[in-house]
């Protein structure tokens, strides 16, 4: 196992460790700390993990667009598997993002689901980027890959400030954007707390997984797509790529 | 009064820990798992083609 | 198939064919292409005034407005709810009160215990139906929190709320 140079410090296991670190004392300070809600009572704590989770959702998904246009602009398999990497980590969050929320709506809202725009939205740029990581696996041509997830990417990133911007456009039942001016100062140390804990938590899992994507996508990338005339010279080809898609 | 009944809800919500542990519990139940198959894949050793 | 040509420095730009002119002009155009499709298609949600098509819920005036249209149609309908008007019967397991927006008032019947936050004067979303009589029967409420967090008055100072977050800042 330890016989390659992938073992060793990183700068990933940094951002990992204090994300985690952040995260645990915010999440600590909000839980045991922290004043309950005046309307909300201790269900309100689950502020502090549901807002984190959508602003550092929010990042992650606007660094795989970026990946993905440096991917397109070069060529390069490093953004390629930054963009997997990224997508990855974003459908994570947005996963998380969407159990909390329904799990906090059902005692405030009186609903784990409806079909508001803030929450339609969500679910929707969920299954975008669903469907870029569903591309990258179903494509075993490299180049093909690198640029047809890439082009999906930036079209799915297109949900992404219209999420934001939902609360303001249309009529929802999710509240409008917070901010330090709406919510108790008393909340707000825990929530900053977990904020750059859930953003540096997601920085480090993104390059955890971008150096474990690189290498086999530079491999698969140095061999280019053979031209459809010749499909029993592809084979071989197809074969190594779908073995480094399966060891992902 | 008269004809408003007694309050039925007080607009202020009490208890509800199991949503708040649900909330908490899966957040780093996931955010773990995908950490540490992360770590695992990344650690695993390069196949060397041939 | 050639065995890989040059396995030695994974960290150096390996050799890419991909960065033959053609293939790069045509990534380079994919690139264009999907970012003016993506900046349409966010201008179009942003200034395309969706918002008419886009109704999560109505509230009294827009439902007074259609008038006729309204009745029967299954219908989010969306106000506060009027102060003094709430009455809750437990054994019929019926609630009735008055949603308004300030000028349009209308008389809602619900079944079942309201969450928690229900409170004259609360923002409330109900889905349900609005009848021949005027009465909007319902049998789905939401109750709709600002985005206002404050904390309860007099339980704890923000004196000795200072001296907890520095002793666990601290940590």
């Amino acid at each position: 196992m330890a016989t390659t140079q992938s073992g060793g410090l990183r700068w990933e296991h940094g951002l990992l460790a204090l994300g985690l670190a952040l995260l645990a004392v915010g999440h600590v300070q909000g839980l045991f700390f922290a004043p309950a809600e005046a309307m909300m009572g201790d269900v309100g704590r689950i502020l502090y993990v549901h807002v984190p989770t959508a602003w550092a959702d929010m990042l992650v998904y606007t660094a795989c667009f970026g990946f993905a246009v440096a991917a397109l602009w070069t060529g390069k398999a490093t953004y390629d598997a930054a963009v997997e990497a990224s997508a990855e980590v974003g459908v994570l969050y947005n996963a998380l993002l969407l159990f909390q929320g329904s799990v906090w709506a059902r005692p405030t809202w009186g609903v784990f689901w409806t079909w508001d725009p803030r929450l339609t939205t969500s679910a929707v740029v969920l299954v975008l980027f669903l469907g870029v990581l569903v591309l990258r696996r179903v494509i075993p041509e490299p180049e093909r890959r690198l640029n047809l997830s890439a082009i999906a990417a930036v079209l799915a990133y297109v949900g992404v400030p219209i999420v934001y911007f939902s609360v303001k456009w249309w009529r929802t039942l999710h509240q409008p954007f917070s901010s330090p001016q709406t919510v108790d100062g008393s909340f707000i140390t825990p929530l900053r707390l977990a904020a750059f804990g859930m953003i540096f938590l997601g920085a480090g899992l993104i390059g955890l997984r971008w150096r474990a994507l690189r290498r086999g996508l530079e491999r698969d990338l140095a061999t280019p797509d053979l031209p459809a005339a010749a499909p029993a010279l592809r084979l071989p080809g197809e074969a190594g790529g779908s073995a480094a898609g399966g060891a992902l | 009064m008269n004809e408003v009944a007694e309050p039925v809800a007080t607009g202020v919500i009490t208890g509800g820990w199991s949503y708040i542990w649900a909330a908490y519990g899966v957040t780093w139940a996931a955010l773990l798992l995908f950490l540490g198959r992360a770590l695992l894949l990344s650690r695993a050793p390069d196949p060397e083609p041939e | 198939m050639t065995p890989e040509p040059s396995p030695s420095a994974p960290t150096a730009a390996p050799p890419v064919p991909s960065t033959r002119p053609a293939a790069t002009l045509q990534r380079r155009l994919f690139l264009v292409g999907s970012l003016l499709v993506a900046g349409l298609a966010l201008s179009v949600v942003a200034f395309g005034d969706l918002g008419e098509d886009l109704v999560y819920f109505w509230d009294p005036s827009q439902m007074a407005a259609a008038g006729e249209d309204a009745v029967g149609a299954t219908i989010r309908l969306g106000g506060v709810v009027k102060a003094g008007t709430v009455q809750w019967q437990p054994d019929a397991n019926s609630l009735k009160f008055i949603v308004t927006d300030g000028k349009v008032e209308v008389p809602v019947e619900a079944t079942g215990a309201p969450p928690q936050m229900f409170r004259e004067g609360i923002g409330v979303v109900v889905e349900g139906t609005l009848t021949k009589s005027g009465v909007f029967t319902s049998d789905r409420l939401m109750v709709k929190h600002s985005n206002e967090y404050k904390a309860p008055e007099g339980e704890m100072s923000a004196e000795e709320r200072k001296t907890l977050y520095t002793t666990v800042e601290e940590l």
